[in-house]
């Protein structure tokens, strides 16, 4: 037998057995995963890359380069089992066209707007930089600067950033990607509960009767998830799945009730469940009595367009969220219009269907857990559609317990863990503080050893306005009143909504200095003036927090190519570059004396506090004696990923809001991820009920301890339209999201050949019937319209999305076809949060 | 070379149709079935077929639930062969 042979009979035993053990089962003749020896590989373990799911790998490492992976057998999410992204997750490393150097727009040996992109060293790249941001920052104020950071950022690089913006520039002007994804999910969180993030846990998956799905195609964007939900309907007896989309997708071949509504009407058939609920006396009167407070928010609130816009005009309350009491009688006449006949008519889902539905709820007897991602998020009601779910499962006290669970699943790797609990948005601060309140900002003055005032509050006395979304980011760029914008670990310019009327024309705008950090010249590098080289997933040493709070960790695995350097090594270096007295005024100074003649880096990062704990090359091993690289510490001299991730902490710890207490730094190199509040080093499972909550006392059975009388809110909201309908020359809805193959903006995955290979272009998934109107056939070359832009691409009538007639569906990752030309920068006007999946378009032959 | 672990999760009443494409398709050697729907094979490279599209193909066959990925080994040819205590899996020691 040759080297090779008998190589390929040792591999394939290996993938017999994995396989096998992921299976649970044994299979003769096959020696388990355990007794194979002889390989040439490291293993260690990572979290994947990807979606929110958290789904842990194993990476075989050889000669430098990642060789293999396995799903992990000791991961509690994906037992040892990963889905397709996952399978090519390696391979995201190893695009032919890597960035590797600094490149810099020059002419005449010059930086220049319109000059061509050459190579520079990072010294001239930082330097031009830092020369830009201190003269936006003085000439324009806080908003003047803005940095665009991501959710898959690890929770120290969000730190480091966070500290970089908020306390160095001294600006509110960070904001995640998350607020395209999460926004609309954490502002119902606080508004219900007054603390972020699910109760419940992947564990209901099992130990759920019903499942159902709003909004959210688990079976292609949450793969893992999805095969834990499908063992439990086809082995547990009397399970049962609900289905709600838009259009017809992949879960509805495991569908017990699937249901397509009308775009926008999610938020009657949750009122119409609630009514049904209520008109059956079936709700649990002890729990509402004793846990729950009722309430109405404004409505007619706009859709968070500019203001001159006539949609922004017309609202009475625009912008407003501001909770006020009512009774149970006045909640209950608040949903009385809801019926099975109207809800019925207005959602086009049959009457019968939606009884079904609103029966499993509303039945004691069955524990239902419900889910959704982007159909709920990405809405110009979004807050309160995502509280209208909290709404049914607190009325029915069906919550905090196992397989009882309102879920909101995540899109990003970290975006929980990090743009949502280090706080990296405008308005945040870690562990859930807030930028509005003073106790909040001179907590963290006082952790990071900085002077009173030093951070903007959102109504700064001296600073006016300094809170700046997302999608206000991309106007203000247009408008020239804010200069420097440094995007990092995203793809906003292929990502925001009304490329054509606001994104393209603020970055290019000629007063305006764009920074692109990313691993590849993506849609947005190519947009910008500097593109640094970025250091991606397992070439850096890692954490990420993901859907159900687990926090996880990972060491660095390989080295970076060429001269490309992780984001927190890019934000940390860049603070040298900035001398305190060129962002903050002398009277804040002259309160910290000390601090004069210093650099930003001084002040934020060798604080004593994050330098505190020693690095030494070497240091870093398992315990099995392998040693792992840290480029950073090594290069900083102190190990900086302890250093600000153990600060963080003090803010779980310290602060004045608790439930988000995690371990200590070390503890997560050594496990699969806790589920945070961590108390004692143990893990919750089920937040605010006694028993699996620390923080809920003996005898108080529930508590919502967000609140301060711990209570939750069942809040009011009615069924509003969208802000731009289907009209007679725009006569289909568009939406927009994902499919299986491709994450996000295709950035890493369209560099998988195979991945490319297998979904190369995006199409337009449309009903047979309209094609037929249009003169359209499968296959057909067509144009998609809005008022704001057009492209051309195919239709596709038979493929795994199935629309019904009158709207039309195409993914947003294809470069060749942006789809965010089309589409409307529509908010939610309490989370910002863009609606990508409702504008009007009109499709042609092409 | 390129070896995967491949378990597939068949929706009731598909296994048969299922197992049929499973031994049709070239690359794909299936080496259990649970009796519950799912299958347990290895995908390879065959002849000009590649192992990973044949992974990314599974995924599409009517009546599959999942196509779920448990092992892949991408390494090259001149991999090195030595073996000591480091190698083995993280897992497999009890340690992280």
């Amino acid at each position: 037998m040759t080297y090779s042979a008998s190589r390929r009979d040792f591999l394939k035993t290996s993938a017999v057995a994995a396989t096998a053990s992921a299976a649970g089962i044994a299979v003769p003749g096959v020696l388990p995963a355990t007794a194979q020896q002889g390989d040439a590989i490291r293993w260690d373990k990572a979290p994947c890359r990807f979606c929110g799911t958290g789904c842990s790998v194993l990476l075989g490492v050889s000669n430098g380069r990642v060789v293999a992976t396995q799903g992990d057998p000791d991961s509690p999410v994906n037992r040892g089992l990963a889905c397709i992204k996952g399978y090519f997750l390696a391979k995201i490393m190893y695009g032919e066209d890597r960035l590797t150097k600094p490149l810099l727009r020059k002419k005449n040996g010059k930086y220049d707007k319109n000059g061509d992109f050459e190579e520079v060293s990072w010294d001239e790249a930082f330097d031009v930089m830092a020369e830009k941001w201190v003269a936006a920052r003085k000439a324009k104020g806080p908003k003047g600067v803005g940095m665009f950071g991501s959710g898959q950022w690890t929770i120290w690089e969000g730190y480091a950033a966070q500290k970089l913006l908020k306390a160095g520039f001294r600006s509110n002007s960070l904001e995640p990607n998350a607020r395209h994804c999460m926004a609309s999910a954490v502002g119902a969180f606080m508004r219900g509960f007054g603390i972020d993030e699910p109760m419940g846990c992947y564990d209901d998956l099992e130990h759920a009767d019903v499942f159902v799905l709003w909004g959210a195609n688990m079976a292609e964007m949450h793969p893992i998830l999805w095969s834990r939900l499908t063992n439990t309907r086809l082995t547990k007896k009397g399970s049962e799945v609900h289905v709600l989309s838009t259009f017809e997708n992949r879960n509805f071949e495991l569908a017990d009730n699937a249901m397509v509504f009308e775009p926008q009407t999610d938020l009657a058939i949750a009122n119409y469940i609630a009514n049904y609920i209520i008109q059956n006396k079936a709700y649990d009167k002890d729990f509402l009595d004793k846990h729950v407070n009722f309430t109405k928010t404004p409505t007619d609130i706009g859709y968070g367009l500019r203001a001159s816009d006539p949609r922004e005009k017309a609202a009475k309350n625009r912008g407003k969220g501001k909770l006020s009491k009512i009774s149970f009688e006045e909640y209950a006449k608040s949903v009385e219009p809801y019926t099975l006949e109207y809800t019925a008519k207005l959602t086009k889902v049959p009457a019968a269907q939606l009884e079904k539905l609103a029966k499993v709820y509303a039945d004691p007897k069955k524990k239902v857990s419900s889910y959704w991602t982007m159909g709920f998020n990405q809405h110009t009601r979004g807050v309160w559609v995502n509280g209208l779910v909290y709404n049914i499962h607190l009325l029915m006290g069906k919550i905090s317990e196992p397989g009882n669970s309102p879920f909101s699943l995540t899109g990003q790797p970290s975006a929980c863990g990090t743009a949502r609990e280090v706080g990296t948005f405008t308005h945040r601060l870690p562990a859930d503080l807030v930028v509005k309140k003073d106790a909040h900002c001179k907590f963290a003055e006082k952790i990071w050893k900085l002077p009173e005032g030093t951070v903007p509050r959102a109504n700064d006395k001296t600073l006016g306005k300094t809170l700046i979304h997302a999608v206000a980011m991309h106007r203000a760029l247009n408008d020239g009143k804010m200069n420097c914008f440094w995007v990092m670990c995203n793809n906003n310019m292929q990502a925001a909504a009304n490329m054509n009327d606001e994104s393209w024309p603020g970055w290019r705008n000629p007063d305006n200095f764009i920074t692109v950090s990313d691993p590849y010249p993506t849609i947005s590098a190519v947009a910008a003036d500097l593109i640094l080289p970025t250091a991606m997933w397992t070439e850096k040493e890692g954490a990420y927090g993901n859907a159900e709070r687990r926090t996880q960790f990972w060491r660095q695995q390989v080295s970076p190519p060429g001269e490309s350097r992780s984001d927190v090594w890019q934000i940390v270096e860049f603070s040298k570059r900035i001398k305190v007295e060129d962002v903050w005024p002398a009277d804040l100074l002259d309160k910290t004396p000390e601090y004069k003649g210093k650099t930003l880096y001084d002040i934020l990062y060798a604080n004593g506090q994050i330098d505190k704990f020693p690095y030494e090359k070497g240091m870093v091993k398992d315990d099995r004696g392998n040693v792992y690289e840290n480029q950073e510490s090594e290069d900083f001299g102190f190990y900086l990923q302890k250093g600000l991730y153990e600060e963080y902490r003090r803010f779980q710890y310290e602060g004045p809001k608790k439930g988000h207490e995690m371990a200590e730094f070390d503890v997560y190199h050594k496990n699969r991820g806790l589920r945070w509040p961590v108390i004692d080093g143990k893990e919750t499972l089920w937040r605010f009920r006694e028993g699996y909550d620390p923080h809920v006392a003996k005898g108080e059975g529930v508590k919502f301890y967000g609140k301060p009388d711990g209570r939750a809110n069942i809040i009011t909201a009615p069924y509003e339209p969208a802000a731009e309908m289907p009209d007679k020359e725009f006569d289909l809805w568009l939406c927009t999201g994902r499919v299986l193959e491709h994450w996000h903006s295709g950035s890493m995955t369209r560099r998988v050949q195979e991945l490319h290979r297998a979904v190369p272009d995006a199409v337009l998934f449309m009903n047979p019937k309209d094609a037929k109107k249009r003169k359209l056939r499968d296959g057909s070359k067509c144009k998609v319209a809005t008022r704001r832009g057009d492209l051309v691409t195919r239709v596709e009538t038979r493929g795994r999305n199935r629309p019904p007639e009158g709207l039309v569906f195409i993914a947003w990752f294809d470069a060749s076809r942006l789809v965010n030309k089309l589409t409307l920068d529509q908010t939610d006007p309490l989370s910002k949060e863009t609606d990508y999946k409702k504008c009007a378009c009109k499709v042609s032959k092409a | 070379m390129t070896i995967a672990g491949i378990l597939i999760h068949a929706y009731p009443g598909h296994a048969e149709t299922v197992r049929a494409m499973l031994v049709e398709t070239q690359g794909v050697e299936l080496h259990h079935e649970t009796g519950d729907g799912r299958f347990i094979i290895t995908v390879e490279d065959a002849g000009d077929t590649r192992c990973d599209d044949t992974v990314l193909a599974l995924q599409r066959i009517p009546g599959v639930a999942s196509a779920s990925l448990a092992y892949h080994n991408f390494e090259p040819e001149d991999i090195n062969t030595p073996a000591g205590p480091s190698a083995l899996p993280a897992h497999l020691t009890g340690g992280a």
